[in-house]
């Protein structure tokens, strides 16, 4: 089958996922919990928020952007509504007053419908890229962060979850999808853990064609990096920005070899980086890794920050990274890249 | 044997404390407005547990973030910082950051446990408030030192600010005093720090009037250094036999009459526990304590309040079952 190839510049800038919703969504949506909306006026506000948070990222020239999850309230609990056998009791805190519904598993679980096909339709008719990039929570991450009352055990539970993805990531694919990433924070919380549960990671990954991506972040990556190789992703996108640059070595010591998407964007702080000091910290990444297996994105989503300083990260972000690729093609590197 | 239902730590926050606190945290209310009502929240709480016949407990700590605070600010040169982990959970806590010597500074905590003692008084309701505090393993495994340079110096200062914490709990009529410390026990602890704090225990418990639990949970790596606990100290140790399952055999041996406290249904998961399947643990040590108090393995927020609530009737059943 003749593949279409798609070309990107040479470190290609991306995002995460989710990116702070408009003030204007945020108050329909209360108004929706209230009983004051209706559901169309709802969807209709979901879809418009996703064309003005696509605009964004044109005007900040992101070239693999994504429709900022705006749908989305939290990463776990929008895939267990959707999938059945899950319920929810109520919120637990994570930290502060910060809380989370935290799903159970209560019953087999079972693939219903697609769960992120309709928002990966809907980005894709309104992007200004051909590529795009759709976020999905990973297998383990959900059960990680879920009450397991069926299963025997989490293992198995982190099984049936893979199934699940793997059927959502095909349909995606069908749908014409050409980059899926899958979202494992969770991943090197347990350490004793991670050999098995990469393993059922890759079965959601089984018999898929399309690019596929896995993002971590804020844990140990000397638990991750031994098992890179064995997960079928070609892309990990890490935070870096957060703990400074300072793992990076960790790279040369574990032989990465994969492309990486290199976290040049602190989410955690408002201070806006300039592009100077993205570049700089572009060009540390460029003395571990070839430019070619470079992508260039925040640590982490977006969302918490007010839409302001995010749209101010994301502009500045680019501005740094076309700093080297100015120097990367006066030293005789191709400007684009083939995105595979 | 007497068995009597306990438990330990936070207590999930229902809808109406949330959105209280986030209404003091953006200055909508005062401080005044908000103890208040959180008042009556709490008096619910301990009303509603006392129906299932729980008759010592915590407030719920609902006016702390963590367990470090707003305790740590009874200490000079610890301020709170960076968010972490809190073990493997996803629950998180700013750890306290040791920039000098500590020493104690006041009961930052001894105003509101005031009000809330007066209350149960006026209200007459048969309960005894036991006060939250980190122990020592626990305040060394996430104190980010920047003083000490050894922090089995820093837990000799941290034993005055706690003998001194005590004593202020007891002036104002807290004689139940619950030290956390899963840190005690964990495969990351280096020995030197448990091993440490279990001398410190050993010195508390001759120095201290006021009845002292140790609070103890998730996976055990050496539960071999509890040992001197149980059997030299008077304190109430709380052992979580639902992640440490294994340890049965050697506890009961260790057993001799005397008081303990189990953790037997599961406070990280919401699947409830059947009274009768935990009616056959508590048969194991019918003929070796004196006492037993039963209680979730941990504190009680990492699961929602209609579930925990499930989870003390279960173990009021069980209790019942023995009157
Ligand atoms: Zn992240």
């Amino acid at each position: 089958m003749f593949m279409q190839e798609y070309y990107l510049p040479i470190l290609p800038t991306t995002v995460i996922g989710s990116y702070p919703r408009p003030r204007w969504l945020r108050d329909i949506i209360r108004r929706y919990k209230k009983g004051q909306i209706k559901e169309k006026v709802l969807k209709e506000a979901y879809n418009d928020a996703v064309i003005a948070v696509i605009k964004d990222h044109e005007i900040a020239g992101i070239d693999i952007p994504s429709d900022g999850e705006q749908r989305r309230d939290e990463m776990v609990e929008y895939f267990a509504e959707r999938i059945g056998g899950f319920k929810f009791y109520g919120p637990v805190r994570v930290w502060g007053n910060a809380f989370f519904n935290k799903p159970a598993v209560v019953d087999k679980l079972e693939y219903r419908e697609p769960i992120v096909v309709n928002e990966f339709s809907f980005l894709q008719k309104v992007s200004y890229s051909k590529i795009v990039k759709v976020t999905i929570t990973g297998p383990y991450t959900i059960a990680d962060w879920s009450f397991n009352e069926y299963y025997s055990d989490k293992e198995e539970l982190v099984y049936a979850l893979a199934e699940i993805i793997n059927r959502e990531i095909k349909e995606l694919e069908k749908a014409g999808a050409k980059y899926v990433q899958i979202d494992e924070p969770a991943l090197p919380t347990h350490e004793e853990e991670v050999e098995w549960a990469v393993k059922a990671i890759n079965k959601a990954l089984e018999g898929i064609k399309i690019k596929l991506g896995m993002h971590i972040c804020y844990g140990k990556y000397e638990r991750i990096l031994p098992y890179v190789d064995k997960i079928n992703v070609s892309q990990f996108a890490l935070e870096f920005a957060n703990r400074q640059f300072k793992d990076l070595e960790l790279l040369i010591e574990y032989s990465y070899n994969k492309e990486l998407g290199f976290g040049v964007i602190d989410v955690h702080n408002r201070r806006i980086e300039s592009p100077l000091e993205i570049a700089e910290a572009i060009r540390k990444v460029l003395s571990i890794l070839p430019p070619e297996k470079v992508y260039i994105n925040p640590d982490c989503g977006l969302k918490l920050l007010p839409r302001e300083i995010a749209r101010k990260k994301m502009e500045n972000m680019v501005l740094g990274t076309k700093l080297v690729r100015k120097e990367l093609v006066k030293a005789g590197f191709d400007d684009m890249i083939v995105f595979k | 044997m007497s068995i009597e239902t306990t438990f330990y730590g936070g207590f999930p926050r229902g809808k109406n404390f949330i959105s209280l606190y986030s209404k003091f945290l953006k200055n909508d209310i005062s401080r005044e407005e908000f103890y208040k009502k959180t008042e009556a929240i709490v008096l619910g709480l301990i009303r509603k547990l006392s129906e299932y016949d729980v008759k010592i407990g915590t407030d719920g700590i609902f006016i702390w973030d963590d367990i470090f605070a707003p305790f740590s600010k009874a200490l000079s040169s610890v301020e709170a910082n960076g968010l972490y982990r809190f073990f493997d959970n996803n629950f998180y806590l700013r750890i306290p950051v040791v920039k000098g010597k500590i020493s104690y500074e006041k009961c930052i905590t001894c105003d509101w446990y005031r009000r809330i003692i007066n209350r149960i008084k006026e209200e007459r309701i048969e309960y005894t408030l036991r006060a939250v505090l980190p122990g020592y393993a626990l305040f060394a495994f996430y104190s980010d030192d920047k003083y000490y340079n050894d922090k089995t110096r820093m837990l000799r200062d941290y034993h005055k600010v706690l003998l001194e914490e005590i004593e202020s709990l007891r002036g104002i009529g807290i004689e139940d005093i619950e030290l956390h410390d899963p840190a005690l026990l964990c495969k990351e602890i280096p020995s030197k720090i448990s091993e440490k704090s279990i001398d410190l225990y050993k010195s508390l418990n001759k120095q201290v009037i006021s009845k002292v639990w140790v609070i103890t949970y998730f996976r055990y790596s050496y539960f071999d250094r509890l040992e001197s606990l149980i059997k030299d100290t008077n304190f109430i140790i709380h052992i979580d036999l639902v992640e440490n399952s294994s340890i049965m055999d050697n506890l009961l041996s260790l057993m001799d009459g005397g008081t303990l406290s189990l953790g037997i249904v599961d406070a990280r998961n919401t699947k409830l526990e059947k009274v009768r399947q935990l009616k056959t643990i508590i048969e194991k040590f019918r003929e070796k304590v004196d006492k037993i108090y039963i209680a979730p393995n941990t504190f009680m927020e990492f699961i929602p309040e209609r579930i925990a609530y499930r989870k003390v009737r279960i173990l009021s059943n069980l209790s019942r079952k023995y009157r």
